[in-house]
Order: structure tokens, then sequence, then C-alpha cells
């Protein structure tokens, strides 16, 4: 066998086979070495011994490892410090609890003492204490006061009040024995109804074992008692991270009590090792804990951590029932949870929302606070809708979309544009509809709904932004799915602007927004500025510009340059968060553009601009500057996204219209032939679109046509690029050159004015770019928006 | 084979009273013991003793009373030493908590664990063998890995105990010791390989 030398250790796919490999052993099962061999042939020697020693540290762990609880010590005889212990109370994952006396005051306590504290070392006791020390500053009727912290003899407890209760765990372990056996009598659950019990019910008993309305509401107000105990702590700065049943006692009179806050960041330090302590916790945390990243646990953690107490305690069943580590994790991050009436149908809907909203896998998809969570819980119990929603079309499919990544690109873009676009537009008829005496009512009803359909449109263009910046951000080929993304939610944020701009309440949402589209439009003008130079390296652009050999020369560095600096070129890129990310593709298409301009002169760089806007084609008239110049109505711009959907619909993806499940790469395989035919017959549409004014500006903006035709650029080529119907052909104008040349038997003419093709220039000599169909050649690549080179 | 040979020679010699022979046979289990008692004082008093004072005790006791033991394998030899060993923790644990009296139940539950944990390398194992020698080899699993794992580097040995024995994750490990997730990874496979290579130079 070939040693592994050190610089293998260094190979990363080493270390995910070894991580994998383990993870199997861990879960029970035996893995098979082929199948790793198989995916790393280059590495089975390796591979093999790795394998080896991962069995052998794993029986070692199986073999050496303790397998029960901590034991049940003796109790201290003498006092710890101001503490002398009466008895044990119980035992969790952070320690034992016990009863005891603080002898100065002569009160009774609850002392809890964790075991692993004599591990901490000074910056973790440090943490211990300011931990406990925030925590007793909480002062609020749900949380459980602190009284002391102390240290003796090498152990660390700490003093609290003694509940005289019982955890909720205990609890929903009696429901759960109950409702599975029960059968002659019908055990009653003392959960009491806090505040708002009929007078008519009986105030003590729950019969919980029929599932009664009372005991969901029961639960409910458990919850909004827990929620305004987290929103107290979080205001004052603290946040649990640790909410589960365990840390709640219910206390004799229904009320309930949040214990042992701040200690769970202080016990994770430690290293809770034994599989059943960190076990009951991981169970609840939230994904960002569970997998660790430390630096994005927020408030928000204890929000989940809540709806994940909430579900058990409605449903009886607990969030995820996973047996080991490994299977609990993996259901945390990547599974929804079952849903609550899936289990059992008399849980009320409300509740359910409430419950599957504070669980999003994403932070900001819960309750921004916990507050709002005991608002709407408290709107349950009062009978009055709450705020959360059901999860949407754009939601569910989201969720869809991330477990499909490659599909991404194309059917859900369009499904999206599709209500983006009506959506707005029937926004914009309700409101410029004449509102008589007689018409308001119809008009007031067509107004909401409209209002409904705009709220959906602006998450779809929230979502639409979110993916352009994250899903996209890294896919090269992909660019241009991205810019057509950003262009659609910038015009929903604009006519939201102009829409809204005159009512007082919006005012903040309007900053936002102003800001998203400040944003936006930075993004858009960062990818004008690539796009720009990507054209030059186009020699009949360069020829159309009347480039100096010396500017040719420049040129031609920058071009290099920017290549190497494509994502997938730069090693650290994937280790940037997504803000660095579109912070420095911002910068660096600033100083590009910056370069551009100083090799070119200012006429060269306008008529750059002008070639930029030809070679878009259909999405040209999706650039705000160019809405501008043209005053595009929004009834036009609708039109014009209409035209757009259509031609995707029907020529853009394989021959049919979008279908789930397509192939990787599957909506960029657009042949020239058919993008062409797509395009001329949508340009002929256009030309019904616009008026003869608005005609003559845009011909005016985009100057005189291309010479030589604009290439067509493609990621996967199919022979030498063809020449393109060019927009200023719309209403009649000759121009240049009528169909392309490269494809077997082109579009048909259509009637329009002009000379037979009769150059048959195949554009500049570009072949298939070295790494063949399929691969990425250049950054954009003709995103279902049908521009050909952006 | 030679091994299990040797150890009753040992076992014989140090029967008669040869005590090189008995202190020869006791360091067998060295490493054994110390991860065991690692493992144990973590769970209740960590950090608080050093896992060799308690094995050196193991040991001294050991050899005072070697004349009661009466067995002859290697697996009653590892049990008895376990007894041994759970005495001696029970001391060190209740003297961190404080109390004189013995507590019958606290020696009973750490012999317990220490008993569970050798039962279940016969089930774990046996999937495992990666050579006939091992599966053949009479001695006890647990000391051999113990063994092959006290000749790591320290480095080595610290992520293999922490990742397997202690359960830690790989964040968690990296935070213990000091160093980036990425070298704790590399510092594992490299003691992955090596404790392969040096369990099979112990067979």
């Amino acid at each position: 066998m070939t040693p592994i030398k050190d610089d293998l250790a260094d190979d990363p796919r080493v270390i995910e086979a070894a991580r994998a490999y383990l993870a199997e052993l861990e879960n029970g099962r035996v893995p098979s070495r082929l199948l790793f061999f198989n995916r790393f042939p280059d590495l089975t020697d390796a591979l093999a011994e790795c394998f080896d020693g991962i069995e052998l540290a794993h029986a070692a762990g199986l073999a050496l490892r303790p397998t029960t609880m901590p034991l049940q010590t003796d109790l201290p005889a003498s006092p710890l410090g101001d503490f002398q212990i009466l008895r044990e109370i119980g035992r969790g994952g952070m320690g034992i609890v016990y009863e005891a006396v603080q002898l100065s005051l002569g009160r009774r306590v609850a002392l809890k003492v964790l075991p692993f504290a004599s591990a901490l070392d000074t910056k973790q006791l440090q943490r211990f204490k300011t931990e406990a020390h925030a925590a007793a500053q909480l002062h609020h009727t749900n949380i459980v006061p602190v009284y002391a912290v102390g240290c003796e003899r090498g152990m660390h407890f700490y003093a609290m009040q003694l509940i005289d209760g019982r955890p909720l765990d205990q609890v929903i372990g009696e429901m759960r024995g109950e409702s599975k056996g029960a059968s002659a009598s019908a055990p009653t659950m003392e959960l009491q109804a806090a505040t708002t019990a009929p007078p008519e019910k009986s105030p003590g008993s729950i019969q919980r074992t029929s599932h009664s309305r009372e005991s969901f509401r029961s639960a409910a107000r458990i919850a909004v008692q827990v929620a305004e105990a987290l929103e107290y702590a979080h205001d004052a700065g603290v946040v649990h991270r640790d909410i589960k049943p365990g840390n709640l006692l219910i206390d004799a009179r229904g009320n309930v009590w949040v214990a042992d806050f701040g200690l769970a960041q202080v016990t994770a330090d430690v290293g809770m090792t034994q599989t059943g302590d960190i076990f009951g916790t991981l169970r609840y945390m939230s994904p960002e804990q569970a997998s660790g990243r430390r630096n994005q646990v927020d408030h928000r953690t204890d929000v989940y951590s809540l709806g994940a107490t909430l579900y058990e305690l409605l449903t009886l069943e607990p969030l995820f029932p996973g047996e080991d580590r490994q299977a609990l994790l993996h259901q945390i991050l990547s599974e929804e949870p079952r849903a609550l009436r899936k289990i059992d149908r008399t849980i009320p809907n409300e509740l359910e929302t409430i419950v599957l909203k504070s669980l999003s896998k994403l932070p900001e998809e819960r309750y921004a606070t916990a507050g709002e969570m005991a608002a709407d819980l408290r709107r349950f119990l009062d009978e009055r809708p709450i705020l959360a929603r059901r999860p949407s079309f754009v939601d569910r499919s989201r969720k869809w979309v991330r477990r499909h990544p490659s599909v991404l690109a194309a059917s859900i873009l369009v499904l999206v544009l599709s209500v983006v676009g009506l959506a707005v537009s029937t926004a914009l008829i309700a409101r410029e509809q004449d509102r008589t005496q007689r018409e308001q009512e119809q008009t007031q009803k067509r107004a909401t709904e409209a209002e409904q359909r705009f709220q959906l449109a602006r998450r779809a263009a929230d979502e639409m932004i979110r993916m352009a910046e994250q899903d996209l951000n890294d896919q090269p080929h992909l660019q241009g799915l991205r810019k057509r993304m950003l262009e659609s939610a910038l015009a929903y944020y604009q006519e939201f602007i102009e829409l809204r701009r005159n009512e007082p309440d919006s005012q903040t949402e309007l900053e936002a927004t102003r800001d998203r589209v400040k944003g936006i439009l930075e993004d858009l003008a960062a990818m004008q500025a690539e796009r720009q130079i990507l054209l030059l390296k186009e020699a009949v652009v360069r020829d159309d510009l009347q480039v100096t050999a010396e500017q040719q020369k420049h040129i031609l560095d920058l071009i290099k340059r920017v290549e190497d600096q494509r994502p997938d070129r730069m090693g650290d890129f994937h280790k940037l968060t997504v803000e660095q990310r579109s912070h420095r593709s911002l910068e660096l298409a600033r100083s590009n553009d910056a370069e551009v301009s100083e090799i070119l002169s200012r006429e060269q760089k306008h008529r750059l601009g002008q070639i930029a806007l030809q070679c878009r084609g259909l999405t040209a008239f999706k650039d705000p500057s160019v809405i501008k110049e043209l005053s595009l109505s929004a009834g036009q711009r609708a039109n014009i996204r209409i035209i757009e959907n259509n031609m995707l619909s029907e020529g853009g993806f394989q021959g049919g219209s979008p279908r789930f499940g397509q192939p990787r790469g599957g909506p960029s395989r657009i042949s020239p032939r058919v993008h062409e035919r797509m395009l001329s017959g949508a340009f002929e549409k256009i030309a019904t679109v616009l008026d003869p004014e608005q005609m003559n500006k845009w011909h005016e903006i985009i100057g005189e046509p291309l010479k030589g035709g604009i290439p067509f650029r493609s990621e996967f080529t199919f022979g030498p690029p063809m020449e393109f119907r060019s927009p200023f052909e719309l209403g009649g104008r000759p121009g240049p050159g009528g169909p392309g040349s490269g494809g077997p038997g082109g579009p048909e003419s259509k009637g329009r004015p002009g000379p037979p093709d009769s150059k048959g220039k195949p554009g500049p000599g570009k072949g298939p770019s070295g790494k063949g169909p399929g691969g990425p050649s250049d950054r954009k690549g003709p995103g279902p928006g049908g521009s050909q080179s952006e | 084979m030679n091994e299990v040979n040797d150890l009753e020679i040992l076992l014989t010699r140090a029967r008669g009273g040869d005590d090189g022979a008995l202190g020869q046979l006791l360091e067998q289990y060295r490493p054994y013991l110390m991860l065991l008692a690692r493992l144990q004082i973590g769970r209740h008093i960590q950090g608080k003793a050093d896992g060799a004072d308690v094995v050196q005790e193991t040991f001294l006791e050991a050899a005072r009373h070697f004349s009661q033991f009466r067995g002859g394998t290697e697996a009653e030899l590892t049990a008895w030493l376990r007894q041994i060993l759970s005495t001696r923790l029970s001391h060190l644990v209740r003297h961190y908590f404080g109390t004189q009296a013995r507590d019958v139940r606290l020696e009973r539950t750490l012999e317990n664990d220490l008993d569970q944990s050798s039962r279940a390398i016969d089930r774990s194992l046996v999937a495992v063998q990666s050579s006939p020698s091992q599966r053949a080899s009479n001695r006890e699993q647990a000391v051999l890995l113990s063994n092959a794992l006290n000749d790591l580097p320290e480095d080595y040995r610290e992520v293999l105990v922490l990742r397997h024995l202690e359960g830690l994750t790989f964040p968690q490990i990296a935070e213990r010791m000091g160093r980036t997730v990425d070298s704790v990874e590399k510092l594992w496979l490299r003691g992955l390989t090596s404790l392969r290579r040096s369990f099979g130079q112990n067979e």
C-alpha cells in the first residue's frame, strides 16, 4: 500500500470522503468502499488506508466510550458556599438540579451544579460569568430569577428561584402516555388556563385525550408567555439559545417559567459530549445553530426553538424524529417538518401556520421578533385573523428550487415573471380607473385584490433579487438570467415608488425601496460594464469604433485581466460571503469600466454604449435609461414583457414549453436558428407597441447599426456565429443585413424591405471555445431573455 | 499469537513472584487504563484530576493484591484491572464532591460503565477486522487499540480521542485545541493513517 503522503491530507476530496465514510459508520450502516473508490479512482490506495484507520478509530470509540449517564453521586455533605443541599430534584443535560437552602437568607432555592464546569478555562469562565450576570438582570414574570453564581471545591453552580412545578417535557411525556393508551379512566391534565378560561369550564382540568379545542388554546397560552419572556430578554440583549420543553417549567397556577438563560452557549464550549446530553438539545436547535454557524445565531434562533417546542406540545410528537445525531442534523438542515394537521386534524389552521412560520429554515422567514410571534398567538386566542401567511406558490417554488438548483433558471423564472408582469399591470389598471360613485365599490374590491397580487408581486420581486444575489452569483452561464431578474425586480420597484410616492404611511417603505433600487441599479451598471468590455473582444466592434493599434493592445490586455477575474478562476472566491462577493464584483466592474474610459475616447465610449444596446435585443427595453428616454408607459412595458414571455415559451426551451426536470444546462440550449426566429417575430410585435415618435427616438439612441452585423454569442457553439436580425430593422428602416447566413435555411423573409442579405459573413472567426459545448465559455450566456450578448 | 504466549509467560512469572515480570505485564495496560480514566474523569470531574495519578494508583493496588487475581486470560485480567480502576475513580470523584462516606452505588456504576464498554467491543470489531491475523488474535482489542493510540504523536491522538471517544465535532475540537477546523481535519486524516499503521504493527 502506498503510504499517504502528507500532501494528500491536503486534498479536500480525501477529507470529504473520510467524513462521509465516518458518517455512514456512525449511522450504524456499513459503508461501501467501492462507491468511494469509483468516485475517486486515483485515490484508492490512500482512501483504503484512511478507511481502515476510521474503522479502527470508530471501534475504539465504541469500545471505550462510556455508555451510561452521569451517575448519582452522593450529595455534598458540607455546604457549597452559602447553599446547603437538601435533595436532588432532577438532572438534565447541563448538570444536576438540587433543592437547597440559601443559608444567609433562609430561603429555599434551586441549585444547579455544573459538573463540567471545572474544565472551563479562563476565557470560558469569563463567558460563563458574563452570561450569568446578564441572566441575572432579567426580571420578568415568566423568567426564572437567578439569585447567585458561585464556585466551590471546583464545582460551579448557579442558584435560582425554586419553582413549584414541572418541566414541560414531563408534561408532554405524560400527555403522550395518556393519549396513546388511555381507555377507562380519563386522566385529566392540570394544564391550567391562565387568564381567559371561560367560567363555565372547570378551571383546572383539560382533557387532553380528547384533543379538545381548549387544550390547543392552553398550548398557545403557554407559548405566548414564553414568547413574551423571550421578547423581554432579547430586548435586554440576551438570547437563550436552548429553548426546549425541558427548560420550560409550569407551576401549579399554570404559569410558565423559562429557565437557564444563557447557559447554553457556555456549556456548548465545554464540549457536552455524551450522546444523551447534546442530543436532547439538538432536536430543538435551529438550522443555523445545529450547523455550528455561530455568528449567524441571533434572537431568531429562539423563535425557532419555541416553534419546535410548540410543535411538540400540539402534536405530541417531536419535530424531527431522528434517532442519531447525523440523521437529526440532516433533518434539521434540509427536511421540512411534517404539517401539524397531518398528524392531528383537529389542530387549528392558524396554529399550524404560526408554528410552521417560526420553523422556517431561513431566519428571515420566521417572525422577526418573539414579540411578533406572541402577537400572532394572541390574535389566534382572541379569534382574530393572524398576520402570518401560508407559504405561497413563490415560497413553495423556492423550496422546490432549492432542491433542484439546476432547473432554477428555466421554468420558475418565466412563471414568476408572468406573475410580476400581470400583477403590476392589474394594480395599475385598478388605480387608473375612474372613480365614479357607482364604480367606487367595484374599484375598491378590485383594488383589494390588486393589492394582494401587488404584495405577491412584491414577494416575487424580493425573491428574484435574493436568487440573483445568492443563488446565481457564482454561475457564469446564468449571468444573463441574473440580469434579467434584477431588471424585472427593478421595474417592479420603480412602479411601486411611482404609485406610492404620495402616501404618507409608505414613506419608510419607500426609503427602503429606493435603496433597493439603488443597489439594483449599481448591480446592473456593473453587469453593463462587463458586457461592454467583452463586446470589445469582437473585431467587428473594434472596427466600428475605429480602434487604433495602440488602443487595441491595451484593450486586449484588459480583456485578459478581466477574464482572470472570473469567479471560477479565483481561488478564494468561494470563501467570501455573498455580500463580499457582490461588493467585490461591483468594485471590479467599476475599475474595469474606468480603465475602458481611459483607453477609449469619449466618442468611442459612447458608441460602445450604443452597440451594447443594439446587442441586447429585446431586453434593451428593460434598461432604465431606455425606458426613460422613450417614455415607455407602464402598459407598453407590460406588453413588451408579454411578448418576451411568449417568445420564451414558443421557442426557447428545447422546442417546447418549459418543463420541470430538465437536465442541467437545459435552458441555454437555444439554437441560433430558433433564437433568430424567436426574435424576428418579437421585434415585429414590438413595432406594434411603440408609436412612431418612440421609434424615432429609439433609432436615435442606438445610432448607426453596427457594421458587419451583430455577432451571436452562445456558450454552445453550433458553428460559426450567425448574423443577427438587429433591432434597427423595426418599422421598415433598411438594415444592412437580413436573416443570418449561418443556419440552414434561414428564416423566411417576412416582407421586410431591404436588400436580401449578401454578406454571408460568418462574423469574426470565433470557433468553439476551448471548453467545448456545455462549458461556460464566458460569463454571460444567452439567458432566456434572448439577448445574445450582454 | 506470540503476544498471547508472551502474556502467559509474564503472568506465570509474575505469579511466581517475579516483580519485574509483574511490572512489565501491567505496563501493557497503561494506555488502556489511561484512556478509560480520562473519559470517566471527564464525565464527572473534568480537569480536576490527572488520569495518570489514578492509573498509577491502580497499578499500585494491583501489584499489592496481585495474589488475589485468579484469572488466566487477558480478558479476565483487564476486567480485574477495571474493577480496581473504578474503585480508585470513585474515591477521586467523592473527593471532589466532598463526601466522606463510601458510596457503593457510585462504585457499582463506574464498574458497570467500564464493563459495558468492553462488551461493546466484540460486536463492533467483528465487522471491522481488516486482516486475518487480527481476527485470529486473542488479545483484547480495546487494549490493542489503546496501545496503538498511545503510540501516536500527541496531536494525532488528541484529535482521534476527541472525535471518536469523546464525540466532539470538528469545530468543537478546533476550539478545544486552539486550531482551525481545516488543520484539525488534516490532523485527523493523518492520525487515522498513522493509527492504521500503528495497529498493523502491533499484531
